[in-house]
């Protein structure tokens, strides 16, 4: 993995230090004051006492369910700090706020070592929308970024993206970084036998997966409902299952590139239940008896029945499948397993891969936020399955072969060898007092971040060719034509400056210099070492066909740098009486 | 139809803002490895309150100006989705890479430099950063300000 892990910073980094880390508390809680799923708590102790053990200031960052941007009182974080405290066996202080003068005073009063959980970052709606103002306020309340919440990575939050444009370093938590280093062993170099069980519902999710998977896979199954749809390319006998008919084609085609590839396995046989029973059970909420079931064979489930589990014959299967392979990848539950029954395969999937997969040296990593659910209800040791991950969406834009926002926001392992040197950036802004030069000065920080840059002026005045003549020139004409050229550089800067101090930007130096204007620019730019050309330019519009100017066209030919053509609004244009309207 | 849609991520609506409308930049990609460039010169030089549209710019018949056309089936919409999934998902990875994200995404099919056009006249982008072998027609036409990421390469592959 590329990115830097929490435990590869040198010690001193974190001691005495402000670390913020991001963690998750909790996708839904149920009811206030219950934690629905701690396994996520429980997935961020080690960073916690990690950073506690070095001596950092640990403030902690987290959300719970879906407050909308707004204070829940239920989905306050006292819960999280409560149990926090009670697995670290110290205390973890609670605020009443994530950001503003409360935190800040808590965190300055903090000693080495403390704990402290800031309120629900989803109480603000700038975390979701990973805004830049909220961002630098949680940056103010730290020295280093540390993510340690998988489970969001997939999103871009102020709190986990956001934050790393005002602190570095950023580094990944040791949760993250376990789940990170699982997806990559799995999808960048699979131990083979490499066998996929891709199963559940939402078949638009999963196809991108399985075809980011179909070249490193060597055997995939294919179950849940998502199955329905590849036994219909394969005109099987599916009763009632319901199929994704807008996709079939795209199934069949999958199926056709597959064949080369993978050996593609269906479920053999089905726990099946009468469709209409099966409505009335789900209209009563689930209440009472759930219907009667009867096994059917893949090919002969009759109309009017449905499909709500795989079979004994295809759990035996699957259990083959898995007992050879040396990397095992499960998405998605084989059944219903909400209703009780209906989660038998399921489960004994689980309990196979508990018992038989784990404590040997094969890699499994389970996924799917269903799935997750579908184990823990269960109620088997999900501690000892190597590896249930602790985020559905996440894990499949990995397993579709996307990168995560969250990760991608950390320091590269390379950026703490090398740094990158910033220096202020340069911009070469060519001024000729036109219309296009002001509009360009004017327009230059409202477009471009140049607070901090150093801006060079330059002003290109043409070669008079009637007096180059060295035997004709008369020395008071050339003092006069000296100075009127000097006057008129002085003009173009003045008028050029005014807007540029009106936006607080800082003019490094003037430059005046003979020539042609392209050539020119295009020298000095590489003199100076320019990150950025700026040049004005009036548009091509409908009517007038006006061509761009020549200049800019020439600069924009051999510019090695950047370069930004300003326009002058067509309406403007029309004002400053450069356009017939 | 989904793909044409603009969504936008919730308004911050942070209340600290200054009153000023954020900038906001319109980003075409083509799926090629030069989009990065442009992402990585707008991600560094935009100021800070800019907002990022991605604009997945296909190149195919004008769905959207001739809906006679037959329409793409829905398998095949699915398939250009999952492409433009992954094309949002480099570029947004670049862009968090510097603390950022994109405020939108699009998709549309027609001629790119027509598309580029209409799109950032439809939502009065006052910028357009234009990767290398972007289309050049747009650095001529459009109406407000292009940054052109890597400009010797644009002007030699649009020659070609």
């Amino acid at each position: 993995m590329d990115k830097v892990v929490i435990n590869q910073l040198p010690v001193e980094k974190l001691r005495g230090r402000r670390v913020f880390v991001r963690i998750d508390a909790d996708a839904e809680p149920p009811a206030p004051g219950v934690l629905y799923d701690e396994s996520k708590l429980r997935s961020s102790l080690p960073t916690l006492e990690y950073l506690r053990g070095v001596g950092a200031r640990a403030v902690i960052g987290a959300s719970m369910g879906k407050p909308g941007g707004r204070v829940v009182e239920s989905l306050r974080l006292d819960p999280v700090a409560e149990r926090l405290s009670r697995m670290l066996g110290s205390p973890v202080r609670k605020l009443g706020e994530a950001i503003g003068r409360g935190p800040q005073g808590a965190v300055a009063g903090m000693q080495d070592g403390d704990l402290l959980l800031l309120e629900n970052l989803r109480f603000y709606p700038g975390e979701d929308a990973n805004d830049a103002d909220f961002a630098h306020e949680l940056a103010e309340l730290c020295d280093v970024h540390c993510n340690d919440a998988f489970a969001l990575a997939n999103l871009a939050q102020a709190s986990t993206v956001g934050i790393t444009r005002y602190v570095r370093p950023a580094a990944a938590g040791l949760a993250l970084a376990r789940e990170l280093m699982m997806f990559e062993a799995a999808l960048d170099q699979p131990d083979p036998p490499f066998v996929a069980l891709i199963a559940g519902a939402r078949l638009e999710e999963k196809l991108p997966v399985l075809e980011n998977l179909l070249p490193r896979l060597n055997r995939l199954f294919i179950g849940g409902a998502l199955a329905f749809t590849f036994l219909e390319a394969k005109r099987r006998e599916i009763g009632s299952a319901p199929v994704d008919k807008a996709l079939l084609p795209l199934v069949k085609d999958f199926l056709k590139k597959a064949e080369k590839e993978v050996e593609v396995i269906l479920p053999e046989d089905f726990i099946t239940v009468q469709v209409d029973e099966f409505r009335e059970y789900e209209k009563s909420g689930r209440t009472g008896d759930p219907p009667e079931w009867r096994l059917e064979l893949e090919n002969g489930i009759p109309p009017f029945y449905l499909p709500v589990d795989v079979g004994p014959a295809t759990v035996n299967r699957i259990k083959g499948l898995f007992e050879g392979a040396r990397t095992i990848l499960w998405n998605g539950p084989l059944g219903v397993w909400e209703i009780e029954p209906f989660g038998a395969a399921t489960r004994a999937v689980a309990l196979f891969i508990l018992e038989r997969v784990s404590p040997r040296h094969q890699r499994s990593i389970l996924c799917g936020d269903s799935l997750a659910r579908a184990i823990r209800s269960f109620n088997l040791p999900v501690e000892l399955i190597r590896h249930l991950t602790t985020g559905g969406g996440p894990a499949l834009q990995m397993l579709a072969g996307n990168p995560l926002p969250a990760v991608s926001a950390l320091d590269n392992e390379l950026d703490l060898i090398a740094p990158i040197e910033t220096r202020p950036r340069r911009i070469l802004l060519p001024v000729d007092g036109s219309e296009h030069s002001l509009e360009a000065a004017r327009k230059l920080g409202r477009l471009i971040d140049a607070e901090d840059a150093e801006i060079s002026l330059l002003h290109v005045q043409k070669h008079e060719t009637f007096a180059v003549g060295k035997t004709w020139i008369d020395p008071d004409a050339k003092q006069r034509r000296e100075l009127l050229r000097r006057r008129e550089a002085d003009l173009v800067f003045d008028i050029t400056n005014t807007p540029l101090a009106q936006q607080k930007l800082n003019v490094r130096q003037q430059l005046v210099v003979e020539g042609d204007p392209a050539d020119e620019i295009l020298r000095f730019a590489d003199e100076i070492g320019a990150d950025l050309i700026v040049m004005g330019s009036h548009g091509r519009t409908g009517v007038m066909r006006i061509l761009m100017g020549s200049v800019s066209r020439k600069v924009l030919h051999r510019a090695k740098c950047p370069v930004l053509i300003v326009r002058i609004p067509h309406r403007r244009m029309a004002e400053v009486g450069m356009l017939e309207t | 139809m989904p793909d044409t849609r603009l969504i936008r991520r919730p308004d911050c609506g942070a209340s600290n803002r200054a009153p000023r409308e954020s900038l906001r930049i319109l980003i075409p990609l083509s799926g090629a490895d030069s989009d990065a460039s442009a992402i990585h010169v707008a991600a560094e030089m935009a100021p800070r309150d800019a907002e990022f549209f991605l604009l997945h710019a296909r190149s195919g018949p004008d769905e959207e100006r001739y809906p006679d056309f037959k329409r793409a089936s829905e398998a095949e919409r699915f398939e250009r989705g999952i492409e433009s999934e992954r094309i949002f998902a480099r570029a947004n990875a670049i862009l968090a890479s510097r603390g950022l994200i994109s405020a939108g995404q699009l998709v549309m099919q027609g001629d790119p430099a027509e598309i580029i056009l209409r799109v950032a006249n439809q939502m009065a982008a006052e910028l357009i950063v234009l990767a290398a072998g972007g289309p050049r027609r747009v650095i001529d036409h459009a109406a407000c300000s292009v940054l052109v990421a890597e400009p010797g390469v644009a002007v030699k592959l649009t020659k070609v």
